[in-house]
């Protein structure tokens, strides 16, 4: 376990020095999206006017914001589920070159490989840091598409700072932590299915049908 | 976050080894109590899908009648809604418009009970999170000839999937239904999950030292705070159970977040509002 705070935009080189279980600390230039976002800008090519190039770490949006007279404020802000977004993890990447993506639980086998071809990770938080992380942003700098899409699936750019820690959890050389954990627990698992007796268990199949081998 | 979940992060970072998960269990620790001492900070956006559980003792009389406890539930939650306490989550499940107040059909969702021996109401408030409710809810109706080893089975491939990549935000509460019809079977797996305090055991001795087998076995497969590793990987396991139809064996499986939120007002007969972390819920 390294602990690292990077400055925004991240560096192909830095990205690529990561890995699986550092603690990351950011600082710069944040944008938020959920599902419409990355359906808009992959499959119609729309995107808010953003310099994509100089600001490279997404942020799976779930927070709540708050107008305070003619400001925004981040109230709470955590990262929320990316594998739901796995279908369009590899072509966001490619298309609008993104270094990290800030999430939760994990995304699949084709996000991870555009990560190792383009070089590029993913962090997830691990404690519950949702005030914490509403703290370190400095500002909150510009809103698109609040009307239209809501305040959860707007981009929102936010100015951070001493933003984290994330963990990583998957790294641009081909490795995910979750599956780490995820090989010992099926291990541990075996073991007690053994110990249990249900190794081979099938539940009872109330099917009638003649057909389905039942 | 309530005393007895507090109690038992504070237990399980003791025995902790994995050093990430240590880092996230004291900065959880630090960030509930230390940096949130009037504990007016949201530290999970995710304000849930609202849920109220009222147990009303027989003498209680409530004003304007007892049915305006369905009343009173939506203005309050609309009201926490509109003065920024509560995210705005709910919305209409196929056109997926947001109702901006939380409320809706069936929501909030209020489930009374009534006990002759208490002469006071307590309105249990649970916040059901969106992480831990949709990754960590399974029902399996299974044939009286599945048994023991049909339910382990079960219970131990819910836990396997629904705790992978930190989806139900591990260490959960695990909540488990046997019996009842369909619908009991889901409720009392959930009221298991959300309502019974940390270490609390089942009164059938049987089931408690299922419970407590179970979670010295969940708590060895290494799947630590938000499934990152570690041997922190539960805070509970309760089973509740029903009477059920000779012919099957309903099943039910619900987790709850390791922020485990959840508030009493206690309203005396005096009419006093006292506040405390878990109900006895006791319902069988």
């Amino acid at each position: 376990m390294i602990t690292k705070r990077l400055t925004i935009p991240l560096s192909e080189k830095e990205v690529r020095q990561l890995s699986i279980e550092d603690v990351v600390y950011l600082d710069g230039l944040i944008y938020t999206c959920r599902s419409l976002f990355q359906i808009r800008a992959v499959e119609q090519s729309i995107v808010p006017p953003i310099d994509f190039k100089n600001m490279n770490v997404m942020f799976h949006m779930g927070g709540v914001m708050k107008k305070v007279e003619n400001r925004w404020e981040a109230v709470s802000l955590i990262s929320t589920s990316s594998i739901r977004f796995e279908k369009l993890g590899a072509p966001i990447i490619k298309k609008l070159g993104v270094r990290a993506i800030i999430g939760k639980s994990t995304m699949g086998g084709k996000t991870m490989q555009a990560m190792k071809e383009a070089g590029c990770v993913h962090l997830s938080w691990g404690a519950l840091i949702g005030n914490i992380l509403a703290r370190n942003v400095e500002r909150v700098v510009d809103v698109y598409d609040l009307e239209e899409l809501g305040p959860l699936e707007a981009t929102w750019v936010l100015k951070v700072k001493n933003f984290g820690p994330f963990i990583v959890d998957i790294d641009a050389n081909g490795n995910n932590l979750f599956n780490h954990v995820n090989a010992q627990v099926s291990r541990e698992l075996e073991a007690a299915y053994e110990k249990y007796g249900i190794k081979d268990y099938t539940y009872t199949c109330t099917d009638t049908d003649i057909d389905s081998g039942c | 976050m309530p005393a007895d979940v507090k109690a038992k992060l504070s237990e399980l970072i003791t025995k902790e080894d994995n050093e990430v998960a240590r880092l996230n269990l004291e900065l959880t620790m630090k960030n509930c109590f230390d940096f949130n001492e009037k504990g007016d900070q949201l530290l999970c956006p995710d304000t849930g899908a609202p849920q109220y559980y009222v147990k009303i003792g027989d003498n209680v009389r409530i004003e304007g009648g007892i049915s305006t406890l369905y009343e009173e539930s939506k203005r309050s939650i609309k009201d926490a809604t509109m003065n920024g306490k509560l995210r705005p989550n709910m919305v209409d499940p196929i056109t997926r418009k947001n109702t901006g107040t939380n409320l809706g059909y069936y929501s909030p969702q209020v489930e009374v009970i009534f006990d002759p021996n208490i002469d006071y109401m307590d309105v249990v408030a649970v916040p059901i999170s969106g992480g831990s409710e949709t990754s960590g809810t399974f029902f399996r109706m299974m044939s009286p000839v599945d048994g023991k080893k049909g339910i382990m089975r079960f219970i131990l491939d819910c836990i396997k999937s629904s705790t992978y990549a930190g989806k139900t935000c591990p260490p959960n509460v695990i909540g488990i239904g046997i019996g009842g019809t369909a619908d009991t079977c889901m409720k009392i797996a959930k009221q298991a999950a959300v309502l019974r305090p940390i270490g609390n055991r089942h009164p059938d001795k049987h089931i408690a030292e299922m419970e407590q087998e179970l979670v010295d076995l969940v708590s060895s497969f290494g799947i630590g705070p938000m499934g990152m590793g570690g041997s922190s990987g539960v805070l509970d396991v309760h089973i509740e159970y029903a009477a059920t139809h000779v012919a099957g064996l309903p099943v039910a499986y619900n987790a709850q977040c390791w922020l485990s939120r959840r508030k009493v007002a206690r309203i005396g007969s005096d009419g006093e509002i006292t506040y405390r972390d878990f109900s006895e819920w006791e319902y069988r």
